[in-house]
């Protein structure tokens, strides 16, 4: 009797361990929760750890911005950010993000812009052409909006339906919890051990998140764009952009998986190159400004042999942008936003 | 079926219920053979076969050597036994090598030779070693003949050892079938405890390590030479934790289920010589060449050229048992060569009366040699493993490349390291944790929490199942 008593504490002992470590330590898995002022499910605001690849710290803003921690500035001029899990910039925080680093760079080059962002992993270009309306309305003095697009969404064309409400049956509330054990961990420098329990923890409830009340909006049916035949599905949703692009500078950036380590060597074959050039022409069409962030990618590497993907717990070339990576498609949308700015002038 | 997936522990809490409620010997080694039989079939039913013509070919040597004191006779069922099992790894492991060896040197002449479409059967390299080793001791008189059938298909197929080791010797496992076996809590607990230490190594080791070592070796030539060193030491670490895990996993089982095998791992990179080192790794095999094939050739009876060739003949046909490809020869021939080296400065016997520094230089060497031999071992060509070992040593590029440490490599070797160290130390006992302390329990389910939480999604085999 002893002996099962024992064991049964001991089991209980281990699990109440295990799942403290999980449960404190999982704020990447971020929650969503429907903003009835948006029209949009966005994250609970709080600041989201992440240690998958790389680790970093993001700042979700109640609205579903990213980049600013105190309310917009009316004097401010802003460039956003739409975009998937690569702008969402959780491998890097938000220090080494692509906003904060364009934000660096553009007062470096002497231009008052601030980068913000609204993104989320999973979303596409459906996603962004729903938001952008919502974000132009907010935030009026916006120098432009950038949508970054990956390759992947070239041949993904059904919507993450992260804006579609459908799901959405809920709504969560976060909590703030000042000492947990991060900051312990922290403290204690065991950082890098719990890097590893918590990627693996993915499966344990955020503790730091209650349920609330669900929203009678929360359940409105949200009409789609269009079909999942991909022609047709980009020129429904390029013309809807061509229509929220009035009086607003859009502006598409592309990028794709290259450039990657293959067996040795640095592939720069974008699978996704035949899809893109397609995308483009319907683009220009349109006359929306789409630009290819890849040569810039593939050109660092050949300079410095880093990868703009990749970091310590993934694989170089592999996986989402370093922090390299975020300063270097900051910096093609810079240079194109000053040397249109030169131009107009 | 591995040990480190689910199904297996439903396939051991089957076997070890069943052991449970059965009390007889007999019974209970039926049940265990046809245990055993069910395990290897699960993999692949066909060569069931083989195992079977290996076990009753031997059986019946057995009986014929005991049958007969003639010498010729005895000669010629040695031989025979040879022949079948050592012709059967033969065609299955080595035909396509030596065939496409062959290829290499006959296209000079425009001659081709096809090869065949053979699948390896799991663990043959090491049930072939394992009854040959009973057959060459009933020979030799060293052992008396198995007269039960039952007993020594057991012996054969014991699904604990039966595809990757150790290799157990029938000398030390026929006399444990001969009674019951006690099956004890502490026992039990035993065999949990090493159980779960070899999971540990397997999937929160082993398994993490391959992740930076494969990545590594298959885009050799990218890397700076940090990043290609810190690959490879994953490997030397991989190797070691998948092997050992196994071992640990298999003797545990064997443990539980009231049987024990000869352990197979003694931390072997805190080894201060190559001659060491081999004492200390994959003991089983390494004491079986010694007593079937170094002794026989002379050992070191014939003077110092002779053990010097019978030294690399051993180590050359030891690599060769590993795979049948030129690198692991030559990882052979390597080891081999270092341990000639070894023999011939007599670093082990100097190294046992030496001082620390002396000892560490004697580390340091050994694993130079040891991860060096490492890169032939895993390369899938002599091109890779040279295009590594330039990146390893290449001093004056040594910063160019890709530069890469994995979050995974700076976690994971430092624990192998830690555990290696201890084993050096007074503390050597620390990890076995006494059955009856409160924090025993919650650290072994700690331990399987950790396991479940990091379970490989995909199918991670063990390195030394293709061998």
């Amino acid at each position: 009797m002893r002996v099962v008593l024992r064991w049964g504490i001991g089991f209980v002992l281990a699990t109440l361990a295990i799942w403290c470590v999980g449960a404190f330590f999982v704020s990447d898995e971020r929650q969503l929760r429907w903003n009835e002022e948006i029209g949009s499910l966005v994250y609970c605001e709080g600041d989201y750890d992440y240690c998958k690849e790389g680790w970093g710290t993001v700042f979700f803003r109640d609205d579903g911005l990213l980049g600013a921690r105190k309310p917009l500035a009316s004097y401010e001029r802003y460039v956003v950010f739409y975009g998937d899990s690569f702008v969402e910039s959780l491998q890097v925080g938000d220090s080494g993000s692509v906003y904060t680093q364009f934000t660096e760079l553009a007062q470096k080059s002497g231009r008052p812009w601030r980068g913000l962002a609204v993104a989320a992993s999973g979303w596409n270009l459906e996603d962004h052409v729903a938001l952008l309306p919502i974000y132009a309305k907010r935030i009026p003095r916006c120098v432009a909006h950038v949508i970054v697009i990956s390759g992947a969404d070239m041949v993904r064309p059904e919507s993450s339906a992260r804006t579609d409400p459908v799901g959405a049956r809920h709504s969560l509330t976060a909590l703030s919890r000042r000492f947990n054990a991060q900051s312990i961990a922290k403290r204690w420098q065991l950082q890098s051990f719990f890097v590893i329990v918590r990627s693996a923890c993915a499966a344990f409830r955020d503790l730091r998140l209650r349920p609330g009340p669900v929203l009678a909006s929360a359940n409105k049916k949200r009409k789609k764009v269009c079909g999942d035949v991909c022609p047709e599905y980009y020129e429904s949703l390029l013309d809807a952009l061509q229509d929220h692009s009035r009086g607003r500078r859009i502006v598409v950036v592309y990028h794709s998986l290259i450039p990657q380590l293959n067996h040795g060597r640095i592939d720069e074959t974008d699978p996704f190159a035949p899809a893109f050039r397609q995308f483009r022409a319907l683009c220009r069409k349109r006359k929306i400004e789409c630009l290819d962030a890849t040569p810039a990618l593939c050109e660092y590497t050949r300079r410095s042999g880093r990868f703009p993907h990749g970091f310590a717990n993934s694989f170089p070339g592999q996986g989402h942008w370093n922090r390299q990576g975020h300063r270097l498609i900051a910096q093609v949308v810079l240079d194109y936003l000053m040397a249109s700015q030169q131009s107009t002038d | 079926m591995l040990f480190s997936q689910l199904v297996f522990l439903f396939f051991l809490a089957a076997v070890l219920l069943f052991l449970l409620v059965v009390r007889g010997n007999r019974a209970r080694k039926l049940f265990l053979l046809a245990a055993s039989y069910y395990f290897y079939a699960y993999w692949d039913w066909r060569f069931c076969s083989l195992l079977l013509i290996s076990t009753l070919v031997d059986f019946w040597v057995g009986q014929g050597l005991k049958a007969t004191a003639d010498p010729r006779r005895r000669r010629a069922l040695l031989m025979c036994s040879l022949v079948v099992n050592l012709g059967l790894l033969g065609f299955f492991k080595y035909f396509n090598f030596f065939i496409e060896s062959l290829q290499v040197a006959l296209a000079p002449l425009g001659w081709r030779l096809e090869t065949l479409d053979i699948i390896l059967p799991v663990g043959i390299s090491f049930y072939t070693f394992q009854t040959l080793s009973y057959t060459i001791d009933v020979y030799r008189g060293r052992l008396k003949t198995c007269d039960d059938f039952w007993d020594f298909a057991l012996f054969v197929s014991f699904f604990p050892q039966l595809v990757a080791g150790p290799i157990v010797r029938a000398a030390d496992f026929l006399p444990q079938l001969e009674s019951t076996r006690p099956l004890t809590r502490e026992r039990f607990f035993l065999g949990s405890r090493q159980f779960i230490y070899g999971l540990v190594k397997k999937v929160l080791l082993a398994d993490q390590l391959a992740q930076v070592s494969d990545f590594t070796f298959d885009n050799l030539g990218a890397f700076d030479g940090w990043t290609t060193w810190v690959g490879v030491l994953c490997y030397a670490g991989q190797i070691y934790c998948d092997f050992s895990g196994y071992t640990d996993m298999a003797i545990g089982c064997a443990r539980a289920l009231g049987y024990d095998l000869c352990p197979n791992f003694n931390h072997p990179y805190v080894a201060t010589s190559v001659t060491e080192f081999w004492r200390r790794w994959h003991i089983s095999l390494s004491t079986w060449l010694r007593d079937y094939l170094y002794i026989p050739l002379g050992g070191n009876r014939k003077g110092v050229r002779r053990t010097y060739v019978n030294l690399m003949v051993t180590m050359l046909l030891g690599g060769l048992w590993h795979g049948a490809a030129w690198t692991f020869l030559f990882w052979g021939g390597f080891h081999g060569v270092a341990l000639v080296i070894d023999k011939r400065l007599r670093v082990f016997d100097r190294l046992a009366s030496a001082g620390l520094p002396a000892k560490l230089l004697g580390w340091a060497y050994t694993m130079l040699v040891v991860t060096v031999a490492w890169v032939f071992f895993r390369a899938q060509s002599f091109g890779d493993a040279w295009t590594c070992v330039r990146e390893m040593f290449d001093v004056v590029h040594f910063g160019e490349g890709v530069h890469w440490i994995s979050t995974r490599a700076a976690i994971c070797l430092p624990v192998i390291v830690v555990t290696h160290a201890i084993s050096a130390t007074r503390w050597k006992h620390l990890p076995e944790l006494p059955a009856d302390r409160w924090y025993t329990p919650a650290i072994l389910f700690f331990l399987i929490w950790l396991v479940l939480l990091f379970r490989p999604e995909a199918f991670t085999p063990f390195v030394y199942f293709q061998f």
